[in-house]
Order: structure tokens, then C-alpha cells, then sequence
């Protein structure tokens, strides 16, 4: 990956609302969605729904 | 079966739904073109979402055989790092601030960040966690993940520092 790339990855991360990146984070983990609810004290269908809108923002940042 | 909405697919992706809901889903998407192209694209955008991170946060420093993560994808579970469940850290900026706010605001405060790995947060039990920060620039924590509970200044790109609770 070249150096603009890294720095546009970091950037996208970090343009990120908290409770998204933070999402992504534990995604990037492989953190089940259950886990991502007991760590955000989130209900297991609001990881599913955020995480879903998070990684669309990340990827249309990444665009 | 209706076509599935896109939390849907995303746990479809992640293997998150129970295997009724699974089943239900695999049996639409086979004769469902427009679903299974919608699919492969979820499953295509969480590829690339999770090998941007990989490649723009690498792995410097592989950590000793005997420190590894006992199951796959835990990428932060083992860095080779000190192993207590709470530490803090401080930027280095910050005592300097923090003088500089004493004197001049005459307020005490002093911005404490806790931070602890991700295998350690999968061990904790203090949610919830309001942000995340990593730790981009700095050697000693590389790879480890701040979490930023008192909503201060990011910290990316910054050498972070720990000093262990006594």
C-alpha cells in the first residue's frame, strides 16, 4: 500500500463518528457482534444495524 | 422470502445470523440475482474495509511465539505488551499543558487516558467504551488500541506512553 493510501485509510477512520470507528475497530478485530454489544453496552440488533452504516461510511470515505 | 435489507446481508456476511435466518437467506439469494450481486458487494466491501485497516495499521513487531493469539483474528490480542488490565498513558504534551492550565486557569485537571489492548477489552468488564484511537505513530504501543473514555483530543499519529497504575 502506498504512503497516500495509508494516509487516506487513517484519515477515513478518524472522519468517522466515535461509536462507528469504534465499530470498526472491533470489526477489524473480528470481534463477534455479540461481543461488540457487551464492550458498547449496544443491543446485538444495533451492532448489526451501525456496524452495517459504518462500514458503508468507511467505504465511501475509502472510495 | 422477501429480499433480505442490508443489516441483513451484513450479518448474513458474518456468519451472525442463526441458521434458520441463514438458511431463509441462502435460499433467497439462489434465486435472487439482484441479491446475490448486492451480497457479493457487502462481502466485498468488508474485505476491503478490513485490509485497509491491516495494511494501513502493520504489524511491526510480530510478538514472541508463546504470546500469539490462542484463536485467530484476534489481531491485538497479543502485542508483546504489558498485560495489566487497566493502565493509563499520558501524551507526552500533556503535562506541560496541564502545568500551563494550572497556572493560568487555575483548574486541576490533568487529562488521564485509560487505555488497555483489544484482547484486554474483550477480557474487561467496563462498558461502555466511548471512543477509540490508535495509536498510529509510536513504537512502544504500536498496534494497541487507546480508548478514549474522557473524550479528549484523538490520539493518532502520536507516540503514546504508559505508566503503570502503582
Amino acid at each position: 500500500m502506498d504512503q497516500d493510501r495509508v494516509v487516506k485509510v487513517r484519515q477515513a477512520l478518524s472522519r468517522l463518528p466515535d461509536r462507528d470507528r469504534l465499530l470498526i475497530v472491533l470489526y477489524w478485530d473480528e470481534m463477534s457482534y455479540a461481543e461488540m454489544a457487551r464492550v458498547l453496552d449496544l443491543r446485538v440488533t444495533t451492532v448489526g444495524k451501525a456496524l452495517s452504516r459504518a462500514i458503508d461510511r468507511l467505504a465511501a470515505l475509502l472510495e | 422470502m422477501r429480499c433480505p435489507n442490508r443489516t441483513a446481508m451484513q450479518s448474513f456476511v458474518d456468519d451472525e445470523l442463526d441458521s434458520r435466518a441463514a438458511d431463509a437467506i441462502g435460499a433467497h439469494l439462489a434465486v435472487c440475482p439482484r441479491c446475490r450481486d448486492a451480497v457479493d458487494a457487502v462481502r466485498r466491501r468488508a474485505r476491503t474495509v478490513r485490509r485497509s485497516l491491516d495494511e494501513a495499521w502493520p504489524v511491526v513487531a510480530a510478538p514472541p511465539p508463546a504470546a500469539r493469539a490462542a484463536t485467530p483474528g484476534q489481531r491485538f490480542a497479543a502485542t508483546g505488551a504489558p498485560r495489566s488490565i487497566w493502565r493509563r498513558h499520558l501524551r507526552i504534551p500533556i503535562p506541560l499543558l496541564a502545568a500551563a492550565g494550572l497556572l493560568i486557569a487555575g483548574l486541576s485537571t490533568v487529562i488521564w487516558r485509560q487505555h488497555l489492548t483489544l484482547g484486554e477489552l474483550r477480557a474487561t468488564r467496563q462498558p461502555p467504551v466511548t471512543t477509540v484511537t490508535i495509536a498510529a505513530g509510536g513504537t512502544i504501543l504500536q498496534r494497541e488500541i487507546v480508548l478514549d473514555l474522557s473524550r479528549c483530543q484523538p490520539v493518532e499519529d502520536t507516540t503514546v506512553y504508559v505508566f503503570r497504575e502503582e
